[in-house]
């Protein structure tokens, strides 16, 4: 009687340890750290720029790494994790941004997030002031402009890639990609030219 | 297609920096991160127990029902041909057989299932470049300590080299070589390296970095102040 109960619970207890260590052995999914490590700047730099305010960034980026945690799992190697973790972190600062593009871009950079030594005080105040020029650029921009700048220039993602989180085809990457430069570099001379005026 | 200017590229870089987060806030959001998902871990039950629970207890009913039955010598068969119809078979002995199998056999899948997952030979452990997270809340209260010692040591070798301290920056990042030969900000020392490097005139490690890592952000900063080319340059 007990045999044949031990027999029954190790029959069925291999049949699931089977079918869950396949599952294990095809996975070679990175642990949390290794993908946390690898895109937490991405992620900050994402939430950031994306206009969340400064208060919330850490709250939104908790909410991106929680969701990264629970899908880690039984995320497919197969998909590039850069982008997944890239569209989740868009979509979270688009949903936890409680203020306008135009506003968040617009605050000063706040120092006090930043370590006294990251806050390199070899910039000088034009460059400082250039920097915040870009971001008023920025956030000028249109929104499909401007990711396209920002997963491109900043992150450094491909077209493909590119087209693949924002759902459109790839000749449209490429169409915005070359609008958003010109009105980048247009945006940024004018601005230059402005402020030279000014300055005399 | 046309391409950004060299000056708007720098600023792009500059602004890029700017919005990334400091080592202390990476560490510091680790941490939460790993609280939160251990107090949600922790508030779910476990998959795998209420799966192995069930069977057990379908199992265990299932079997002491055909062993009292005429036909002893089948009975392990009709268990796992037909479990469903023996689950409702043996429905009122559910309640008292719950509470037993469950406390006493998920231990042995667990510790099976973590031993597989720790087994050395596997492509998980080989490409691992942090050490296992850890499963027992001991281990879990200890990690985020290394993680912030890590990453104290490499800002003070980032703070050293903004200051061209390059003697001391190098130390930092032999004793965290030392301390962390497989850390998880692993790529960031190594891109540390490469830069003290560059500020010795010795773009070696710069260089094997950029043709390793062509796509990766820092590859593209290593790039700028070595002035390498990266090969990623725009379409």
């Amino acid at each position: 009687m007990t045999e044949s109960v031990t027999r029954g619970v190790q029959y069925i207890v291999s049949v699931v340890l089977e079918s869950h260590s396949e599952r294990l052995d095809a996975s070679v999914v990175p642990s949390f750290r290794e993908v946390y490590a690898e895109h937490c700047s991405m992620v900050f730099r994402t939430i950031r720029i994306l206009g969340v305010p400064t208060a919330s960034v850490e709250d939104v980026a908790q909410e991106v790494f929680l969701s990264v945690h629970r899908a880690l799992p039984s995320y497919e190697p197969r998909a590039p994790m850069r982008a997944w973790i890239y569209r989740i972190a868009r979509n979270a600062a688009l949903n936890g941004r409680r203020i306008s593009h135009h506003d968040a871009f617009r605050v000063p950079f706040d120092e006090s997030l930043k370590s006294p030594e990251a806050a390199n005080p070899e910039r000088s105040a034009a460059a400082n002031e250039r920097l915040q020029i870009l971001r008023d650029v920025l956030a000028s921009m249109p929104s499909e402009q401007r990711d396209v700048i920002v997963m491109g220039e900043l992150e450094g993602f491909t077209a493909p890639e590119i087209a693949e989180v924002l759902g459109v085809g790839l000749n449209t990457i490429y169409s915005r990609q070359r609008l958003a430069r010109e009105a980048l570099e247009s945006a940024l001379q004018r601005r230059a030219r402005v402020d030279e005026r000014e300055s005399r | 297609m046309s391409d950004l200017s060299a000056d708007t590229k720098a600023l792009l870089a500059a602004l890029r920096d700017d919005m990334s987060p400091t080592p202390r806030e990476a560490s510091e959001l680790l941490r939460r991160v790993e609280a939160a998902a251990a107090s949600a871990t922790a508030a779910r039950p476990w998959p795998m127990r209420w799966i192995v629970a069930g069977l057990g207890t379908l199992a265990i009913a299932a079997v002491m029902k055909v062993s009292n039955g005429p036909d002893q010598s089948s009975g392990m068969r009709k268990v796992l041909r037909a479990p469903t119809a023996e689950l409702s078979a043996t429905e009122g002995a559910l309640p008292e057989l719950v509470v037993a199998p469950r406390h006493a056999r998920t231990p042995t899948l667990r510790d099976e299932v973590d031993a597989r997952r720790s087994r050395p030979d596997s492509v998980r452990e080989r490409q691992r470049s942090v050490e296992v997270v850890p499963t027992t809340t001991e281990a879990r209260a200890a990690t985020p300590t290394s993680m912030s010692n890590e990453t104290l040591l490499l800002q003070e070798a980032n703070v050293a080299y903004r200051r061209h301290e390059l003697d001391v920056a190098e130390e930092k990042l032999q004793q965290l070589a030392t301390e962390f030969p497989a850390g998880a900000l692993l790529l960031e020392r190594e891109t540390l390296l490469a830069l003290v490097d560059c500020a010795r005139g010795r773009p070696t490690h710069a260089i094997a970095f950029v043709q390793r890592h062509p796509d990766s952000a820092y590859a593209q900063r290593i790039a700028r102040d070595c002035g390498l080319e990266t090969g990623r340059d725009e379409k």
